[in-house]
C-alpha cells in the first residue's frame, strides 16, 4: 500500500468518525442546540407575543426587562403546560431564561404572574410548539432517593425528611425544587396534598421539617417535576404515626386549644347575664307605673 | 373667657326658665340647623340607595382593602359613645356634685353615637340582607359576631340607663307642658314618666335600678371597646396583631368621647344660653379627664409601636416605614400632633385652659382620633401578604357623604331630643340644691362643692 492509499484511508476514517460523531452529538440535549428565543417585555407587552419551536427541541426563552414608563414593575412570568416558573425581572436583574425541552406540542400561554403596573397587557404570551419537529432533544431522567425511616430524625413533634435528586448519570441535579405531598382524605376522596416545598443544594440533597398531624401511619411522595429538561420522577415513604415517636408529637394536656370553645360561651353567659340584669331593671320600671301607692312630693 | 354667673342663676325657677325654653320656642336657627342636617341625612340615603342597587363597586374598597371610611366611622362612633355614660356612672357612682348639669348629655352623647356605630358595619356589608346570615350562620368563636352580640347590649344599657333618669323629668313635662303640648308629645312625656309621682317607693325603686344599671353599664362599655379591638387584635396581621390593643381602644374611646363631651358643652352652652350651669370649672374638671386619657393614650401609642418596631419582623417593617415614612406619613403625623400631642398640651398647660382653646383642642383630639382609626384600619389591609403591590384605597362620593350622613345623623338625635327633654337634668339639679341648701342649715357658710375647687368658679 503506498503512502497516499494509507493517507486516504485515515482521512476516510477521519471523516466517517466525525460523521458519526455528529450524529450522536444531533441526538442528545444540548445548550449549543438549543433554539434561543429572546422576548422583550415592553410598556405595550411582550414583544413578540407568540414564539413558536419544534417538538422535541430544547429551548431556551429569554425575557429582557424593556420598560420606560413604569420604572418600578416587577416581573414573573409562568409557562403554562409545561409548570416553568421564571426568577423575577426588573430593572435591576433585567433578563431571565426559561430553559426546557419542547416535548408536548401545541399552544401554551405564558404570562407575568405578579400584579404590576401594565398586568392586564402581560398575559397574553403564547409559546406555539410544532407537533413532529425535527428536533431530537429527549427529557433527561432523574431519580431522588430518601434517605431510610430509620434516619429520620425526631425534634420534638417535627420530624426532617432528607432526600436527594440525581440525574440519569448519577450526577446530583442542584437548585431543583422537590414538592413534598401527603396523603390525605378530603370529602371521602383520598389524595395528595402538598405539605411543603425544598430546593436542593449543590449535593442534590433537600431538606423539609415537617410536623405530622395524624396518630396513624402516612404515606409521603416527593416528586420532582422535571424543570422542562428532566422526567419527573417520585419516590415515596411510609411515615410512622406520631405515636410512633412517643408523646412528643401528641398535644400534652397543659394547652389552650379549648380556649376557642369555652371563651365564646363565657362570653355567651355574660351576656346572657347583662340580659337578665336589663330585665330585672325593666321590671323595677314596670313597677313604677303600677297604680301608686301613696302620694309624695316630685324630685 | 371668664363665666358671668349670678346667684339668681342657680334659683330653681331661673333655671327652670332656662332650661325648658328650648322646648317651648323654636328660633330661625333651630329650623336651618335641622333642614341643613335632613339634608345631610337625605344626601347620605341616596349615596346608599345607590350603593345597594350597585353593590360595594361605588366604593373605594376592594379585594384587598376590605374595609375602609365605614369601619373607621364604625370605630369612632363606638368610641364616642364610651365617655358619656362612663364619665355619667362613674360620677353618679361617686357622688361628685359637678355632674349633675353634665350627666343628661352625657348619656345622650352614648345613644347618639352607639345608634351611628351600630348602623356602620351594616352599610359596610353591602347588602344589608346579610346582617341576617351574621345571626343565622355567624360562628361564635368570631370576634365580629361578638360584635354583633355586644353593641346592641350597649346600645340597650344606654337607652334603659338614659330613659332611668329621665323618668322624673318626664313626669315634670307631662304635668308642666302636657296640657299645651301636641298630643304626641303628651303620649310621649306620659309614657316615658311611667305614672311617675314621685313617691318615697318609686323613689327608691328607682334608685334601686338606677344603682344596678350604674354597676353593669362600667363593664359593658369597656367590654364593648375591648371586643371592638378584638376585630384588629385577633387578626394575624401586622399593625393589629397586638395584645394591649382593648385597653389601648378603651382609653382611646375615653380620650375621644370627653372630648366629644367638651365639644358638645360649649355647643349647648352658647345655643341654649347656659353659661350659669356649664360653667368654665366644668370645661376644666372634662379638661383634666382629657388630659389623663390622653397621656394614657400617647403612652399606649408609644408602647405599641416601640415594641413593634424594636422587633421589626418583615411585615411589621413595610407597614410601619410605610406609616411614618411613606404614603400614610401625613395622616400619621397630623394624627399625632394635631389629634394627640396639641390637644393634651393646650387642656394640660394652664394658660390655654379657657373655653375657647379647650373647644378646639377637644375638636382636634376627635378630628385626630378619627385618623387615628382611619390609620388603624386601613393601612394594615393595605399590606400586601403575598409579594404584590400595596393596595389602594381612596373614599369615593358615596362613602363620604354616607360618612357626612352619619355624622349629620348623630348631630339630628341630639338635636330633636333637646326639642323634647331638658337638656341638663332637672330633678337632679334641684335634688343638689336641696341638699345643699339642707347642707347649709346643718353648717351655715359652708362653700358648696364648686366653690371648694381651686379656681373653682363660684355660680
Amino acid at each position: 500500500m503506498t503512502t497516499f492509499a494509507r493517507v486516504r484511508i485515515v482521512l476516510a476514517a477521519v471523516l466517517v468518525a466525525v460523521s458519526l460523531g455528529s450524529l450522536v452529538v444531533a441526538g442528545t440535549a444540548s445548550a449549543e442546540d438549543a433554539v434561543k428565543i429572546t422576548v422583550k417585555v415592553t410598556d405595550s407587552g411582550f414583544e413578540p407575543s407568540t414564539v413558536e419551536v419544534n417538538q422535541g427541541q430544547s429551548v431556551e426563552l429569554t425575557f429582557l426587562w424593556a420598560q420606560t414608563a413604569h420604572p418600578g414593575d416587577e416581573h414573573i412570568i409562568v409557562l403554562d403546560g409545561y409548570k416553568l416558573e421564571s426568577e423575577k425581572i426588573d430593572r435591576v436583574h433585567t433578563s431571565t431564561t426559561l430553559k426546557f425541552i419542547a416535548t408536548k406540542s401545541g399552544t401554551f400561554n405564558f404570562a407575568c404572574d405578579i400584579e404590576c403596573d401594565i398586568h392586564a397587557i402581560l398575559q397574553g404570551g403564547v409559546l406555539k410548539v410544532k407537533a413532529g419537529g425535527s428536533g431530537g432533544a429527549t427529557l433527561t431522567q432523574s431519580k431522588i432517593a430518601i434517605d431510610p425511616v430509620a434516619d429520620v430524625k425526631v425534634k420534638g413533634d417535627v420530624i426532617t425528611l432528607l432526600a436527594t435528586l440525581t440525574g440519569a448519570d448519577g450526577q446530583p441535579i442542584p437548585k431543583a425544587e422537590l414538592m413534598f405531598l401527603v396523603e390525605q382524605q378530603f370529602a371521602g376522596q383520598t389524595g395528595l396534598m402538598v405539605v411543603g416545598t425544598a430546593e436542593t443544594g449543590p449535593a442534590g440533597l433537600a431538606q423539609l421539617s415537617y410536623r405530622p398531624s395524624r396518630t396513624d401511619a402516612e404515606k409521603m411522595v416527593i416528586r420532582f417535576e422535571g424543570l422542562g429538561v428532566y422526567d419527573v420522577s417520585e419516590a415515596s415513604v411510609d411515615l410512622p404515626g406520631s405515636q410512633a415517636f412517643g408523646t412528643a408529637l401528641a398535644p400534652g394536656d397543659n394547652t389552650l386549644h379549648g380556649i376557642k370553645t369555652w371563651a365564646h360561651l363565657g362570653f355567651i353567659l355574660v351576656i346572657g347575664g347583662v340580659w337578665v340584669a336589663f330585665g330585672f331593671i325593666l321590671f323595677q320600671v314596670w313597677k313604677l307605673s303600677r297604680p301608686p301607692s301613696g302620694g309624695g312630693a316630685r324630685p | 373667657m371668664t363665666d358671668i354667673v349670678t346667684t339668681s342663676a342657680n334659683e330653681p325657677a331661673a333655671f327652670n326658665e332656662r332650661v325648658m325654653a328650648p322646648l317651648t320656642h323654636t328660633g330661625r336657627a333651630f329650623w336651618i340647623w335641622t333642614a341643613a342636617l335632613l339634608v345631610l341625612v337625605a344626601a347620605g340615603f341616596g349615596a346608599y340607595a345607590k350603593q345597594v342597587h350597585d353593590g360595594l363597586a361605588v366604593t373605594g374598597m376592594s379585594d384587598t382593602v376590605i374595609w375602609g371610611v365605614y369601619i373607621s366611622n364604625f370605630v369612632f362612633f363606638s368610641g364616642l359613645s364610651m365617655a358619656g355614660t362612663f364619665i355619667s356612672a362613674i360620677l353618679r357612682m361617686t357622688g361628685a356634685d359637678w355632674r349633675r348639669p353634665l350627666t343628661r348629655f352625657s348619656e345622650l352623647t352614648t345613644v347618639a353615637a352607639l345608634t351611628m356605630c351600630a348602623i356602620m358595619p351594616a352599610v359596610d356589608m353591602g347588602r344589608p340582607d346579610r346582617l341576617w346570615h351574621l345571626i343565622v350562620y355567624g360562628r361564635l368563636e368570631s370576634p365580629l359576631v361578638w360584635d354583633i352580640i355586644v353593641i346592641p347590649t350597649y346600645l340597650t344599657a344606654s337607652l334603659i340607663y338614659l330613659f332611668l333618669f329621665l323618668i322624673p323629668d318626664s313626669a315634670m313635662l307631662r304635668d308642666r307642658l302636657g296640657p299645651t303640648a301636641s298630643r304626641p308629645k303628651r303620649v310621649l312625656y306620659s309614657l316615658a314618666a311611667v305614672r311617675w309621682n314621685g313617691s318615697e317607693g318609686q323613689r327608691k325603686r328607682l334608685e334601686r335600678a338606677g344603682t344596678l344599671m350604674m354597676v353593669i353599664i362600667i363593664p359593658i362599655g369597656v367590654a364593648t371597646h375591648s371586643v371592638v379591638s378584638w376585630i384588629f387584635g385577633m387578626t394575624y396581621r401586622s399593625g393589629w396583631d397586638s395584645t394591649i390593643f382593648a385597653p389601648y381602644f378603651v382609653v382611646g374611646a375615653l380620650y375621644s368621647g370627653t372630648a366629644m363631651l367638651i365639644t358638645l358643652m360649649y355647643i349647648f352652652r352658647r345655643f341654649y344660653k347656659l353659661e350659669a350651669y356649664l360653667t368654665e370649672q366644668h370645661f376644666k374638671y372634662l379638661a383634666t379627664l382629657m388630659v389623663v386619657f390622653g397621656i394614657m393614650y400617647l403612652y399606649f401609642t408609644f408602647a405599641e409601636y416601640l415594641t413593634i418596631s424594636y422587633k421589626l419582623e418583615s411585615s411589621d417593617n413595610f407597614l410601619l416605614s410605610e406609616l411614618f415614612f411613606g404614603r400614610y406619613a401625613v395622616l400619621v403625623w397630623t394624627g399625632f400632633f394635631g389629634g394627640q400631642v396639641l390637644p393634651v398640651a393646650l387642656a394640660a398647660i394652664p394658660r390655654t385652659r379657657t373655653i375657647p382653646l379647650l373647644v378646639v383642642a377637644s375638636v382636634l383630639a376627635n378630628v385626630g382620633m378619627w385618623i387615628k382609626r382611619f390609620t388603624i384600619v386601613v393601612p394594615s389591609l393595605s399590606l400586601p401578604l403575598l409579594p404584590y403591590k400595596w393596595g389602594v384605597y381612596t373614599p369615593t362620593a358615596a362613602e363620604i357623604l354616607i360618612t357626612l350622613a352619619s355624622f349629620a345623623g348623630f348631630a339630628l338625635i341630639i338635636t330633636i331630643f333637646t326639642k323634647l327633654f331638658p337638656i341638663i337634668s332637672v330633678w337632679e339639679m334641684e335634688e343638689g340644691w336641696a341638699e345643699e341648701a339642707e347642707a347649709e342649715a346643718e353648717h351655715p357658710h359652708r362653700p358648696s362643692p364648686l366653690q371648694q375647687q381651686p379656681g373653682g368658679v363660684a355660680p
